[in-house]
């Protein structure tokens, strides 16, 4: 029998705990040639603000070692384009659309949560109080408990969709925002977002982002962020959706161990288009082989290593 | 629609001074491929290098199931790939981007600006125009700083076009720019149209001279593209759009490029 790879976050059911990250699938459509979106337990779409944001100057990514550093500084047509131009196609698959949405003020907060909720096809909401870059200003919520309280506990006020927070690792005790979005309402959580950087070219003495600062991604975070994942696992009993550097199934595992009900891809798409694919087969690979029925049998499950 | 493939390479060898053309076995790309799209290419194992880089297509022979990449062996990424041999696999996705295509109701000459390693893209161009009613004329000004960094110049002879070939060193063809060839090809001819790849500075001349002399022009612009397929927003390239502050926005130079009107883009 094959085993069950469905999981929960909260009141959302997902047929299988992989994800994309968002910002790192744009809005589904770009990836027709790759695979049926319909194979993924759930699409995170790139974030989405009340007005349209053009962006940040290049250049915007550069590569680091088994990493990237990114500061697009959240390019997107604003939620009202997204709704009549993005839903249509995402609508399409079965597959639940977590919508991220971004803001620099509560307000607008407000406003995105009031105007998705009754969107159909929107499966639930991902509140980015944690974009690492200048030109968004979100990390300012993620980074402070009581910020991180009201901002989760206003969405949840305008919203029956379920409410994701997603985490800043830039602090100094994750497991104390995790707890306020919790006690706010937060359904579930997501983390890591990218760790801020930088990069220098020693040859022209130059930043070599425009903005100066960016997220940190990749397979050099990976450590970081599974300790992350850990550690909210330990703080708070709501489910987690783990990322940070997994690039392939094994990686994937590590998370659903340390505690993630569910993993988020991001940079690996880039380099691998089709990984969810293979970190999908390779999840239930795993389970057969050791005889597991459900996923749900590694999620936090991790032992010492003596 | 893009694929992601295991390629096998069945040729990788030098042309000129550290110029390598690639013929990747990957008949789902070569069936789609046009001129001006480029192929993600993901070289080595493990995590360096973590990215993909993009390459344009040189040539393809979708019946054989095969498509060529010429490329230059610099910097870490391109000397790794010119180690590799035939039968070895290379991850390619692709075809990725717009494509180049022919000015309708041009009178005069369809020019190609061909500037080093911008060759690959011009090349497919002017294969696939030959032929075609619409080319009356089909000019190719292939430059390059020295008579060994000139890339694809035998391709074009090959293809039995006109082909004008310059060197900042004056080591082949004429002693000069494509700047000048171009001058001199547009200035006795009548309604003709401009397509280039190459170097930035020489792409922000060819633009602005098109521009300035109302050619229709077309370039093909190269960035850093972390992602290839247009998810990512890392390789934007400013454009004029009167309805944002500023009058210009990002557009994706993978997904709504790479191929975009000189009139359009903005020049920093």
């Amino acid at each position: 029998m094959k085993p069950d790879l469905s999981v929960s976050l909260g009141p959302l059911r997902l047929k299988n705990p992989v994800l994309t990250a968002s910002g790192t699938f744009g809005f589904g459509s770009e990836w027709a040639g790759f695979y049926d979106l319909g194979i993924l337990g759930a699409i995170t779409v790139k974030a989405v603000t009340v007005q349209p944001r053009r962006g940040n100057p290049m250049p915007r990514t550069v590569e680091t070692a088994a990493g990237m550093l990114n500061a697009i500084g959240l390019q997107n047509p604003g939620v009202e384009a997204f709704i009549a131009e993005k839903m249509p196609y995402l609508r399409r698959f079965d597959c639940p659309v977590i919508v991220n949405i971004a803001a620099d003020n509560i307000e607008d907060f407000r406003t995105l949560a009031e105007r998705l909720d009754q969107v159909p096809g929107v499966s639930a909401l991902e509140v980015n109080i944690s974009c690492p870059n200048q030109a968004c200003g979100g990390i300012e919520f993620g980074v402070d408990p009581t910020l991180t309280h009201q901002v989760i506990g206003d969405v949840r006020a305008r919203t029956r969709l379920p409410v994701i927070a997603k985490l800043s690792p830039n602090v100094t005790d994750i497991a104390l925002i995790a707890r306020a979005a919790v006690e706010a309402g937060a359904d579930a959580l997501s983390l890591v977002n990218t760790y801020v950087g930088t990069a220098i070219d020693a040859r022209t003495g130059r930043f070599r982002l425009a903005n100066r600062t960016g997220g940190l991604s990749g397979p050099c975070i990976k450590p970081l962020a599974l300790l992350a994942v850990w550690r909210v696992a330990q703080a708070v009993k709501a489910p987690i959706i783990g990322m940070g550097g997994i690039f392939d199934a094994t990686d994937a595992i590590e998370f659903l161990l340390a505690g993630a009900s569910a993993v988020a891809l991001g940079t690996v798409n880039f380099v691998h288009p089709r990984a969810a694919v293979d970190v999908i087969a390779g999840i239930e690979k795993y389970l057969e082989e050791r005889e597991l029925a459900s996923v749900t049998d590694i999620i936090g499950r991790v032992q010492p290593a003596v | 629609m893009p694929c992601q493939i295991e390629a096998r390479i069945l040729q990788n060898a030098s042309e000129n001074d550290g110029i390598y053309r690639l013929r990747l076995h990957a008949p789902a790309i070569a069936a789609h491929a046009g001129p001006g799209q480029f192929v993600h290419v993901l070289y080595g194992d493990g995590f360096g290098p973590l990215m993909r880089r993009p390459f344009s297509i040189h040539d393809v022979e979708p019946a054989a199931g095969c498509f060529d990449v010429v490329y230059a062996a610099r910097g870490a990424f391109t000397t790794g790939m010119a180690a590799l041999r035939a039968g070895d696999t290379l991850s390619v996705v692709g075809p990725l981007g717009n494509t180049f295509t022919l000015m309708e109701d041009i009178a005069g000459p369809h020019v190609l600006v061909a500037g080093g390693v911008g060759a690959p893209p011009l090349h497919l161009l002017a294969k696939t125009a030959l032929g075609k009613p619409e080319t009356r004329r089909l000019v190719v000004i292939n430059g390059a700083r020295t008579s060994h960094h000139l890339v694809a110049t035998g391709d074009f002879l090959a293809l039995g076009v006109e082909v004008r070939v310059t060197t900042d060193d004056g080591s082949a063809g004429r002693h000069g720019t494509v700047m000048d060839e171009l001058r001199e090809v547009v200035g006795d001819a009548q309604r003709c149209a401009v397509y280039a790849c190459g170097p930035e500075p020489m792409l922000r001349a060819v633009a602005e001279f098109c521009v300035a002399q109302r050619i229709p022009c077309r370039v093909s612009l190269e960035t850093v593209m972390p992602c290839g397929t247009g998810v990512c927003m890392g390789c934007v390239v400013k454009v004029r759009d009167p309805n944002e502050a500023d009058g210009f926005a990002y557009v994706r130079a993978c997904h709504d490029g790479p191929v975009f009107d000189a009139e359009e883009l903005l020049w920093d």
